[in-house]
């Protein structure tokens, strides 16, 4: 059976209500826009969205939108009329345009949604801002690391609202092992191995050849940075929220190894980044093998969290709540005291541990019968939802999203050239350990 | 369901012995009782499981939501009030501290550690409230809790009327109560060095080693330096109870010279210190 989890259950699965608001301002503060008290305060308001790019994650983005009673979708824009058609079923009285500079002047839009290939996200997230409209951008920010830095000010000088789409910073099973980490539970972070491996050719299906690149616009250069761009940033973004650290260099190499159909960006890459005391974190994609799947380990000196499958594990095997074998020496004792002998007890010393079993089965970190029901997209559109009623930016969120989509970026850049680089101190944001340096 | 598994070997007609074990406080608890009746040592091994779970859920300092932890993210200068348990283990820890010279310290994952930081903390018992002075103190009670639970197991099962039992929380923390079926007091052993073991008989008392198990585990850090300790060795001592157990064995461990040692050691009523590797 399935269950529904309302929002308050929510919080509380991802260990957020009850705790002091220290925790919750300091680990992930941005959680605070889903808070009871401050939702609650918003009902009744309507927020209205513009959706740019409706095509298979716009919609995705829509049907949430719709389940949010504080949102009513009043525009879309595209290119291609059968995102359009597929669009309008989902939001049948939007305004239909074809020009997003069209939609930017429509004065009945509050917000937009911009969830165009990669390439146009730059300037229409600029001119959104310009528009005077909050704006949530689909990841990855832009298409380089000076583009980002743009939005990023423009943000900054504009004072609107500014989401970009890591919807892991609110999936439940991030939050709680983000809060476990962060406890100490698992000790200091030493590494972080993201890696999302697939096999599959990343291909969509296209009706006529002259849409090839339009539509497989994921596969060319020019609209794209391929697994860096599409796949990397969530992870990365992980690796940097367990970490609490920004890198400062990274290394990077890639090839087309396996699906040579033509297409531009490479299906293999891997990339080392690393902090200014040694730690790495490194991101690994390659789409012509799935047996991996998709994980970030997260390595601690005292244990490993791995998110995806919603497990921990502590580097001593001990595993919460299952009993243990009978010890030796006292099963030994038992046997001694039907032959009538007091004999020695040979157990006493430093703390036991367990062995560390090569199959130890590991901790839940949702708890064992948790099913998963939400990516934490749902409660990321909400919590946007919410800022943009009160116009109160969520604390970190455009940093961790700039962040996100910044160190792709460089790791792509660092494939392409064969070298090692430094995160440009004109690109760093006064942010973690970062600070920003002027050229 | 009983949240431990056990084993029940009848001794003569009138006595039996219980072994029942399970996992708490990140390690094992295994537990063996020498009384007459079957039901009344699942009850007792029940109520102590019981006790060891809900000091874990107090006092653990790797758990978000124990109260420990939310006393430890309480900023400097702010007064909170501290449920009763919790406050008398810190006035307990901060005793120990005293006793030991400060080489028994619950502080020691203190931001910014220097030692000395109790001078920061104000413990009103009357009040029940606790103020940390200086920022960044925080309290660590994972190298005190087993002692304090062999404590509380001891006065359940006074109350129980049970005499006849050893106690062993991850063999670290071991109580000894009256004797074994066939014995006078329990003997236990436990390694003197990498090849040879040392047999103790234990009568109403404590054992409690504190140490690495081997050098790749260090977990305790000597409040003088700071830094952790390195190397394997360990040190036992033998002591009434099993929170002053855990204070002693520390500051044992830490603490190399032998007058210093013996000076500390003095202030502990009936304590011994076990001839160990270390
Ligand atoms: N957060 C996530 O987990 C996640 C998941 C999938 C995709 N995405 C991101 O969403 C974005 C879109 O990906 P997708 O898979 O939906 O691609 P898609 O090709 O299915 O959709 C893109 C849509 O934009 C439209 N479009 C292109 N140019 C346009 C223009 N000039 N004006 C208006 N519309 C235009 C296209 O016609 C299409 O309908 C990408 O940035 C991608 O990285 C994010």
């Amino acid at each position: 059976m399935k269950k529904e989890l309302s929002r308050r259950d929510f919080l509380k699965s991802a260990g957020l209500i009850g705790l002091g608001a220290g925790t919750l301002l300091s680990t992930v503060p941005w959680m605070e826009a889903l808070a009871d008290e401050n939702t609650k305060k918003t009902i009744g308001e309507k927020v209205r969205i513009g959706i740019i790019g409706p095509g298979s994650r716009g919609r995705f983005l829509m049907n949430l939108i719709k389940k949010n009673p504080k949102a009513e979708m009043v525009a879309i824009c595209d290119i291609y009329q059968p995102s359009i058609d597929k669009a309008l079923k989902i939001a049948p009285k939007a305004k239909v345009y074809n020009d997003y500079r069209k939609l930017l002047e429509d004065k009945e839009v509050d917000a937009v949604v911009i969830a165009t290939p990669l390439y146009r996200h730059y300037q229409m997230a600029m001119d959104s801002l310009d528009a005077g409209k909050d704006l949530f951008c689909e990841k990855s920010l832009s298409y380089t690391i000076a583009q980002c830095y743009d939005v990023y000010q423009k943000y900054k000088s504009t004072g609107r609202i500014f989401f970009v789409g890591q919807q892991r910073l609110f999936d439940p099973r991030y939050l709680k092992a983000m809060e476990m980490i962060h406890s100490g539970m698992f000790g200091e972070i030493q590494a972080v191995r993201a890696f999302w491996f697939r096999n599959g050719s990343w291909r969509n299906n296209v009706p006529d050849p002259s849409l090839e690149r339009q539509l497989n616009w994921r596969l060319y250069k020019e609209y794209s940075r391929g697994l860096m761009t599409e796949l990397g940033g969530h992870l990365l973004q992980v690796g940097t929220w367990a970490m609490q650290k920004l890198p400062e260099t990274v290394m990077g190499a890639g090839g087309l190894t396996y699906w040579k159909d033509g297409r531009e960006v490479d299906d293999n890459v891997s990339c080392i980044f690393s902090m200014d005391d040694g730690r790495r974190i490194t991101y690994e994609s390659v789409i012509s093998n799935k047996f991996y799947g998709l994980e970030e380990q997260i390595m601690g000196n005292l244990g490993t969290v791995e998110p995806e499958k919603g497990m921990y594990y502590f580097e001593d095997g001990t595993v919460n709540g299952v009993t243990p074998k009978p010890a030796a020496g006292f099963m030994q004792m038992m046997k001694d005291v039907q032959n009538q002998v007091f004999e020695k007890l040979p157990f006493a010393g430093t703390s036991w541990e367990p062995e560390v079993a090569k199959d130890v089965k590991g901790n839940y970190i949702m708890g064992e019968d948790y099913k998963i029901n939400t990516d934490g997209s749902q409660e990321l559109i909400n919590a946007f939802v919410e800022a943009v009623i009160t116009q109160k930016q969520p604390e970190r969120i455009a940093e961790e999203c700039y962040y996100a989509s910044a160190m792709v970026l460089l790791g792509y850049d660092a494939i392409e050239q064969g070298k090692k680089l430094t995160f440009p101190h004109e690109y760093r944001l006064n942010y973690l350990n970062h600070k920003h340096q002027a050229k | 369901m009983r949240p431990f598994e056990h084993i029940f070997k009848e001794i003569d007609k009138d006595r039996g012995l219980l072994y029942a074990w399970f996992a708490a406080m990140h390690s094992r608890v295994d537990i063996v009782i020498c009384d007459k009746c079957e039901n009344d040592m699942l009850a007792v091994t029940g109520k102590i499981y019981e006790r060891i779970a809900q000091l874990e859920k107090l006092a653990n300092f790797y758990d978000p939501h124990s109260e420990l932890t939310k006393l430890n993210e309480v900023p400097a200068g702010v007064q909170t009030e501290v449920g009763e348990e919790l406050l008398s283990m810190l006035y307990l820890s901060m005793r120990y501290n005293e006793l030991t010279d400060g080489r028994f310290d619950v502080c020691v994952k203190s931001d910014g550690y220097t030692g000395g930081m109790w001078g920061n903390v104000e413990i009103d018992l009357e009040g029940g409230t606790i103020t940390k002075q200086r920022y960044g103190i925080r309290f660590d009670l994972s190298g005190f809790l087993k002692g304090y639970a062999l404590d509380q197991a001891r006065n359940i099962l006074t109350g129980y009327a049970v005499s006849d039992v050893l106690l062993s929380i991850g063999n670290s923390s071991v109580l000894a109560l009256g004797n074994h079926p066939f014995g006078d007091g329990w003997r236990v052993s436990y390694p003197e060095s990498d090849d040879s073991n040392i047999e103790i008989d234990l009568h109403d008392e404590c054992l409690t080693t504190s140490g690495n198990a081997n050098s790749e585990r260090r977990h305790i850090v000597n409040p003088v330096s700071g830094a952790l300790i390195e190397g394997e060795g360990r040190i036992s001592v033998v002591t009434r109870g099993g929170a002053e157990g855990e204070a002693l064995s520390t500051a044992m461990f830490v603490e190399r010279g032998a007058g210093e040692r013996e000076a500390i050691l003095g202030r502990f009523r009936r304590a011994r210190l076990l001839d160990t590797m270390n």
